[in-house]
C-alpha cells in the first residue's frame, strides 16, 4: 500500500471526527481497556499479560511505510502497582532490527467503586532507551526517544461507557541537549495529554465468559512542546475497535491521524494492531 | 447502674454458637467488563476455604460454596476481590444456627468469629440463616456511612473489639463482623 493511500484530507478528517463523536455519544451510556492509552485501573494482582503491537507508519517525507513491532510483558505486582516492560523492533532508522526498550510503572492511589461504576486515579512513570537518531520532534517513549516521563491518569466508568484523562511530563535525554545546535533544532521537553472514551457495544447482555466483547474507542492524543524550536503542538484523533475473546484475549485495531499541528513528525498518521493475552493466577491454596 | 445492667446483659448475650458457614453471596463493584469479572472469580477461587464459585455476570454476583468444616475468614474474600482490582458491594453469608438470639448490639460467636447484630430484636435464629456483613470492606463507602450510624458502639467503625466489647469478655482487637439480619 502506498503512503498516499493513508492520507485523508482535512475536510474528510473533520467529517470522520464528527461521525465518530456522534457514534460514541449517541450510544453513550464501555470500557476502559483503551487501545492507545492506559486506564487508571491496574492489572489484577498476581496476574501477567503479554502483548504484541504492530504499527504501520507512513513516513511524512518519503514513500516508505515504516513498521514497528513491540512485544511487552505486563505484571500485576500487587493490587495497586503494575509494571510493564517491552522492547521494540522497527525499520525507521535502519533495516528491521532492535530499536528500543522501555519500562513503565503505574500506582493506583485512589478508587471509589460502586456497582457497575468507578472512579480511579493513578500516577505513572516511564523510562526508555532508543537507538534511533534524534530527527523528529514528536516526543514519545514508544520507540522514538531515550528519556523519562511521569504523569497522572483519572478514569471514570459508568456502566458501558468509560472516559479517561491522561497528562504527562516528558523529558528526552540526549547528548545534543544543552548544546546550542541541539537546543535550536530539537525539542527535549513536552507535555503530552489524552482524552480517551470507550463504549461496550457487545454483548448486549452478559451471559458467559466465553462471549466475545466488542468495544469501540475514540481517543484524542495531544502534545505540547516546551522550548523554543518553533514547533508547538499536535493533536491526533485515534478511533479504534477491539474484540475480547473468552475474557482473556484482547485484539485491538486503531487508526491514528493528526487533526492539527506544526510538529515535524516521522508520520502524521498510522495503523496500530495489537493483541494482549491475560493470564490470571490465583493465589496458592 | 444502667451501665452495669447493660454490661451484664450483653455478657449473657455474648454466647458461643457452634455453627458452620456453608455459603455466601458476594456482589462486586467497580467493574462491568467480563475480563474484570473473570479476574474476581479466579481470585475468589484461590481463597482456601472456597469450594466453588458461580457467577451472575449481569449483576456481578458471585455465589460461593464453602468447603465443609473449613474455617471461614470473610476478610480473605474481601482481600481477594480488592487484589483483583475491585471492591465488595454486598456480602450475604449463610450459617446453620441453633438457638442464637439476635439482639441489637449483641455479640455472638459463630464458627471462629464474633458477629455483632446491628438490628436484632431478640428473635431466636435456628437453621440456615442468612445475614449481610456491613463492615467497611463489605459495602460501598456510601452504604457504610448509613450502617455505621446504626450503633453507637465504637467497634462498628473499626470492626475490632473496643472497650465496648471487652466488657463482654472478648479479647481486645479481636475481629468483630457487623451484620444486619
Amino acid at each position: 500500500m502506498s503512503a498516499e493511500a493513508f492520507l485523508i484530507s482535512p475536510m474528510k478528517k473533520f467529517f470522520f471526527l464528527a461521525l465518530i463523536t456522534c457514534f460514541v455519544f449517541s450510544v453513550a451510556p464501555a470500557q476502559e481497556l483503551f487501545t492507545y492509552m492506559q486506564p487508571a485501573s491496574n492489572l489484577p494482582a498476581n496476574s501477567v499479560a503479554v502483548k504484541l503491537s504492530a504499527q504501520y507508519l507512513p513516513h511524512n517525507y518519503s514513500s516508505k511505510t515504516a513498521q514497528r513491532y513491540t512485544p511487552e510483558v505486563l505484571f500485576g505486582l500487587e493490587k495497586n502497582y503494575m509494571m510493564r516492560a517491552g522492547v521494540s523492533f522497527s525499520n525507521i532508522d535502519q533495516n528491521m532490527s532492535f530499536e528500543s526498550a522501555k519500562l513503565y510503572g503505574q500506582y493506583r492511589f485512589f478508587s471509589a467503586d460502586e456497582v457497575h461504576k468507578h472512579l480511579r486515579m493513578a500516577v505513572f512513570y516511564e523510562a526508555a532507551y532508543s537507538r534511533n537518531n534524534l530527527a523528529y520532534n514528536e516526543i514519545n517513549f514508544g520507540g522514538d526517544h531515550t528519556g523519562v516521563s511521569a504523569g497522572l491518569i483519572a478514569t471514570q466508568l459508568w456502566n458501558r461507557f468509560a472516559v479517561s484523562a491522561t497528562g504527562s511530563w516528558n523529558e528526552v535525554l540526549h547528548s545534543a541537549r544543552g548544546n546550542k545546535g541541539g537546543e535550536n533544532n530539537f525539542a527535549f521537553t513536552a507535555v503530552n495529554y489524552a482524552l480517551s472514551t470507550g463504549y461496550l457495544v457487545l454483548p448486549v447482555e452478559y451471559k458467559s465468559y466465553d462471549q466475545t466483547n466488542i468495544n469501540v474507542y475514540a481517543e484524542l492524543l495531544g502534545s505540547r512542546i516546551i522550548g523554543n524550536v518553533g514547533e508547538k503542538y499536535f493533536l491526533d484523533l485515534a478511533p479504534s475497535i477491539q474484540a475480547i475473546f473468552k475474557s482473556a484475549g484482547k485484539l485491538s485495531l486503531g487508526y491514528r491521524f493528526q487533526l492539527s499541528g506544526d510538529v515535524a513528525r516521522y508520520a502524521n498518521d498510522g495503523f496500530l494492531i495489537s493483541y494482549e493475552h491475560l493470564f490470571l493466577r490465583s493465589r496458592k491454596k | 447502674m444502667k451501665k452495669v445492667f447493660i454490661a451484664l446483659s450483653v455478657l449473657f448475650l455474648a454466647t458461643a454458637a457452634d455453627a458452620q458457614f456453608s455459603k455466601a453471596s458476594l456482589q462486586a463493584s467497580g467493574l462491568t467488563c467480563s475480563m474484570c469479572s473473570k479476574a474476581v472469580k479466579v481470585a475468589l477461587e484461590g481463597v482456601p476455604f472456597v469450594e466453588k464459585v458461580d457467577v451472575n455476570l449481569k449483576s456481578q454476583e458471585y455465589d460461593l460454596q464453602f468447603k465443609k468444616d473449613a474455617v471461614v475468614d470473610f476478610d480473605m474474600l474481601s482481600a481477594a476481590v480488592v487484589d483483583a482490582g475491585f471492591s465488595v458491594a454486598q456480602l450475604k453469608a449463610t450459617a446453620e444456627l441453633s438457638n442464637v438470639k439476635a439482639l441489637k448490639d449483641g455479640h455472638v460467636l459463630i464458627g471462629n468469629s464474633y458477629f455483632h447484630f446491628l438490628n436484632g430484636k431478640g428473635q431466636p435464629l435456628n437453621g440456615a440463616t442468612t445475614f449481610s456483613l456491613v463492615d467497611k470492606s463489605f459495602v460501598s463507602a456510601k452504604d457504610f456511612k448509613k450502617y455505621s450510624t446504626a450503633s453507637k458502639m465504637k467497634c462498628v467503625q473499626t470492626g475490632k473489639a473496643e472497650a465496648c466489647c471487652t466488657e463482654q469478655n472478648i479479647a481486645e482487637s479481636s475481629r468483630i463482623y457487623h451484620v444486619i439480619i
